[in-house]
């Protein structure tokens, strides 16, 4: 199982394994994407494993580009993920959806 | 434990024995959900269920019951075999003991007898599950490391009875880091019922600022 937990792809940023044993580098990446203008597109479409580390960062990524007007655009998420942030109560912080369990 | 079952006293046991046997299966089922094996936290659950009644003297052991608790033992030593060894467990035989276990504990202890005989699957025992469902989230919550508290007075009896709780779950920072996540916790609390999960992220510093093994996050779970 791949650890990255990011890879570039054109313009989208590609989640594969946010967790907390790829958090340092993750957070580099998502640091680098905040400092770019628009809207970041994330393709979550591969992502087999998340935990609480990954979700809290990338919920406050999404937060922190909603606070300076910008958005995030889902182009793909895989059903772990989605099923992960909505039982952490993070599916509407992320734009994945309601947290209703 | 299964020494201790062992030397249970049949009628006038010590409750000191109860109670580390409940600790026991209490310790069991909350690696066993931390770690995904939901097949052995369930059944745990269950059992730890029963021996609540038992340390509570709401229910007393008979011969019956403490007959079942040893076969108890050793499934779940089957099962925990299995996880270790990568091989499938007998699930209908889990299943059917669970079931008579759920059983002893709807029936106060009545059952226990009807239990020791062939079990006969019927859905009755699910009027058990709102019960063993409210006495789960403070059990989670100790095995997870985190500063969670139910809802005051309205968390002991009267919660009880219904099924119904309010957890303010605050994990203490290094949790993430000791190798807890509350994803898997909520995931395991989701399956005893329904469970609504409402995020706070105002403790959460701004991306750059984060020390991201820490857990800033909070919840209120009902």
């Amino acid at each position: 199982m791949s650890v990255t937990p990011s890879a570039a792809c054109g313009s989208a940023l590609v989640l594969t394994s946010p967790t907390i044993r790829t958090i340092t580098s993750l957070q580099t990446e998502l640091a680098e994407r905040l400092d770019e203008s628009g809207t970041v597109q994330i393709d979550g479409t591969s992502v087999d494993r998340v935990d609480t580390a990954g979700l809290q960062l990338l919920a406050a990524f999404v937060r922190d580009l909603r606070a300076e007007m910008r958005g995030v655009e889902w182009v793909g998420c895989s059903d772990a993920l989605k099923k992960a942030a909505q039982a952490l109560g993070l599916g509407a912080a992320l734009g994945l959806g309601n947290d209703k369990n | 434990m299964e020494a201790a079952l062992l030397g249970l006293d049949v009628g006038a046991p010590d409750p000191e024995r109860v109670n580390s046997i409940f600790r026991v299966a209490h310790s069991i089922k909350g690696g066993a959900g931390m770690f995904g094996f939901k097949d052995v936290a369930s059944f745990t659950h269950t059992l730890e269920t029963l021996l609540d009644e038992l340390r509570s003297g709401r229910m007393q052991v008979t011969r019956a019951i403490s007959d079942q608790l040893l076969v108890s033992v050793d499934v779940m030593r089957a099962m925990l075999t299995s996880v270790q060894r990568k091989e499938p467990v007998d699930m209908q035989k889990v299943a059917d003991l669970q079931f008579d276990l759920e059983m002893i504990v709807a029936q106060g202890g009545a059952g226990a007898a009807a239990a020791a005989a062939p079990p006969a699957s019927t859905p009755a025992a699910a009027g058990a599950t709102p019960v063993a469902a409210a006495a789960a989230p403070a059990a989670a919550m100790n095995n997870g490391g985190a500063a969670g508290t139910t809802g005051g007075a309205a968390g002991a009896l009267g919660a009880y009875n219904v099924g119904r709780w309010h957890i303010e779950f605050r994990a203490l920072p290094e949790l993430l880091l000791r190798g807890n996540d509350p994803l898997a916790i909520f995931s395991s609390l989701a399956e005893l019922g329904k469970l609504t999960v409402v995020t706070n992220m105002d403790a959460v510093p701004r991306l750059r600022s984060i020390d991201a093994e820490r857990c800033y996050l909070t919840w209120t779970l009902e």
